[in-house]
């Protein structure tokens, strides 16, 4: 990386850094601290909800879906306009009524306390070990590709966030990841014009996309009706509901975000921001990554994207095996790009009958590559069985540094670090805020000053900012990163949002009823995560229906004797 | 005897929707747009099929 490119990078770090920090540091109550006074007017909400959800792994790990599978995982959101409006409708009016500081406190009012613990349980269970991920994602990817120690770079990240969230609270939350989504949007944009500038000095774009859907990448929409097919129209939209409606209405790390708006118009508006604005967001984000598919069709691709790995594999005694592979990745390369002149001709010409062998040429040849990128992945597995052969990660930062300018890179990286930051920043208020409402003011100490409780709360966001940075530093990932943090959501979102169903819809089921039912139905959610394949999408609908259905019934029960 | 004024809602408590008259008429733009959206989807699928 050269000097530029770093000061580019730690120039945008500082200042957004600085600013949150220098801003906002003094905080006289706890609304204030954990609300931002309650100040902010829709556009601020909108992009601080936008990039509480969009977090380094959405620019790093979206674009390598995209290149391996294609523009499917966008299904994922499909539920997101539905729950975002019915959050809007039902959730938004009851806790500004109540006038609560975390979802968690309604259902005290509405159950108990065990059952407001149980959802303030939950959601630190579950949100602390995604904090953790959060930071860990973006750091184990450019600490490798940057060669820059990990554990420096997990420090590094989560350091920078600890540092103004501890001080401004959720006013320097809400600013910051204003700025934020400003450097992610200006990174992206300007990725994807010198990407489109590069492909176009080679084909059109027109052909460009016919090439990709061609090759399959562009198979936006799949109504299949196989629960074992990860991304369909209907686990998107049915599954993707419950993800949706559980993360926007029952995840603090959200709620606190839009509850931080004037008034109950500006909170809605923000969300609406959302409904809107969220899928083309992430089919822009996809599309990058299909375009940079189609980029690497005319330009020699490693046979392997993570550096680490190819450096192993150099360094034992399988250098040669790798080496073999490695040249005839690159002549397949070469006859595949010679087809592909073949179809451009042949697309000049008007011949069909060219076009169609030269499109199944090139297809068969793509299946030579990702068979010679599977036997190095094979190799690899041979050398260290431990080893994580997962390489698409890597494929959008391989390309930002292989191929953009200088001064670029450092926007780029800037991007991914600002997409950290902004979301373990809501992470972290929002933890705090759970820790300092729904625990410590309820259980420890009801009577303490504004200034006290502001004190705790900044204990407690220091306190979660080290947890997630300690996970962070001992976490071992297995899978695709994005999805480590959908699965680990799906398992938990669906019982808090069977809770939340159950207090607004179903008045006559009480607390202790649906406590057990929610216990019983995270028990059920983790043996099927355990023991099945059941694609992670439909966690979320079984966990709810679970506790809104055995809520009823033990309801129902333990009326029946009385 | 003058019937009473409602008071105007404080600035906390203010809920009005801002476009399309009411709070339905934006849900049901945004349904609009994702409708729209889901059919650009379909589109470019079919399009762009192997």
């Amino acid at each position: 990386m050269s000097n530029i490119d770093l000061i580019v990078l730690l120039g945008t770090l500082a200042f957004i850094v600085g600013y949150g920090t220098l801003k906002y540091k003094s905080h006289t109550n706890i609304e204030g601290y954990l609300l931002g006074d309650k100040s902010f007017k829709w556009g601020t909400i909108g992009l601080s909800v936008m990039a509480t959800q969009a977090s380094a792994i959405t620019f790093i790990s979206t674009p390598g879906q995209a290149y391996e599978s294609g523009m499917g995982f966008i299904q994922n959101y499909l539920g997101l306009p539905l729950a975002l409006i019915i959050v809007s409708a039902v959730f938004i009016p009851i806790y500004y009524r109540l006038k609560v500081f975390t979802a968690y406190e309604y259902l005290e009012g509405r159950f108990d306390l065990k059952t407001r613990l149980l959802g303030a349980f939950l959601f630190l269970l579950q949100r602390g070990l995604a904090a953790g991920i959060t930071i860990y994602a973006p750091a184990i990817i450019i600490s490798t590709v940057l060669h820059w120690d990990l554990s420096y770079t997990i420090v590094m990240v989560g350091g920078l966030v600890v540092i103004y969230t501890v001080s401004g609270g959720s006013k320097a939350v809400s600013i910051t990841q204003r700025q934020q989504m400003a450097v992610i949007m200006i990174g992206m944009f300007v990725a994807f014009g010198i990407l489109i500038y590069l492909i176009t000095e080679e084909v059109s774009f027109s052909d460009a996309l016919s090439l990709a859907g061609n090759m399959g990448k562009l198979e936006v929409i799949n109504f299949s009706f196989d629960s074992e097919v990860r991304y369909t129209f209907w686990s998107g939209l049915l599954g993707g509901l419950f993800l949706q409606m559980s993360y926007f209405g029952a995840d603090q790390s959200q709620v606190s975000r839009y509850l931080s708006g004037k008034n109950i118009t500006e909170s809605r508006m923000g969300l609406m921001f959302n409904a809107v604005l969220k899928i083309p967001m992430q089919f822009f984000i996809l599309f990058v990554g299909v375009m940079v598919f189609v980029f690497y069709q005319y330009n020699l691709p490693p046979v392997h994207f993570k550096v680490s790995n190819v450096e192993m594999v150099q360094e034992s005694a399988q250098a040669d095996k790798y080496l073999e592979l490695e040249a005839k990745h690159r002549q397949v390369f070469d006859q595949k790009r010679a087809a592909l002149a073949d179809l451009q001709t042949a697309r000049l010409q008007g011949d069909q009958t060219a076009i169609a062998y030269n499109n199944e040429l090139v297809n068969r040849l793509q299946a030579d590559t990702e068979q010679a990128r599977q036997e190095v992945k094979d190799l690899l597995t041979t050398i260290d069985p431990a080893v994580e052969t997962k390489d698409s990660d890597y494929v959008f930062l391989s390309f930002i540094l292989e191929y953009l300018p200088v001064g670029v890179i450092g926007l780029l990286l800037a991007v991914i670090f600002s997409a950290a930051m902004s979301s373990t920043s809501s992470e972290l208020n929002a933890l705090a805020s759970t820790c300092t409402v729904d625990f410590y003011m309820r259980l420890v100490k009801k009577d303490g000053s504004e200034k006290h409780f502001v004190y705790v709360s900044k204990f407690f966001t220091a306190f979660w900012g080290l947890v997630a940075i300690g996970f962070a530093l001992f976490a071992r990932l297995v899978e695709n990163l994005i999805e480590a943090v959908n699965i680990l959501g799906s398992i938990f979102y669906g019982t808090i949002l069977g809770i939340f169903l159950v207090a607004f819809f179903l008045k006559f089921v009480r607390g202790s009823s649906v406590f057990w039912a929610a216990v019983a139905s995270q028990v059920t959610v983790i043996i099927l995560f355990k023991t099945t394949d059941i694609a992670y999408l439909y966690y979320n609908v079984i966990g709810c229906f679970g506790v809104i259905i055995l809520g009823v019934i033990i309801n129902l029960m333990t009326n029946k004797g009385k | 005897m003058a019937e009473k004024e409602k008071p105007a809602p404080r600035e906390d408590e203010m809920d009005k929707a801002p476009f399309f008259g009411s709070w339905t008429g934006i849900y049901l733009f945004v349904m609009a747009f994702f409708a729209v959206l889901i059919g650009l989807f379909y589109w470019f699928t079919v399009t762009y099929q192997p």
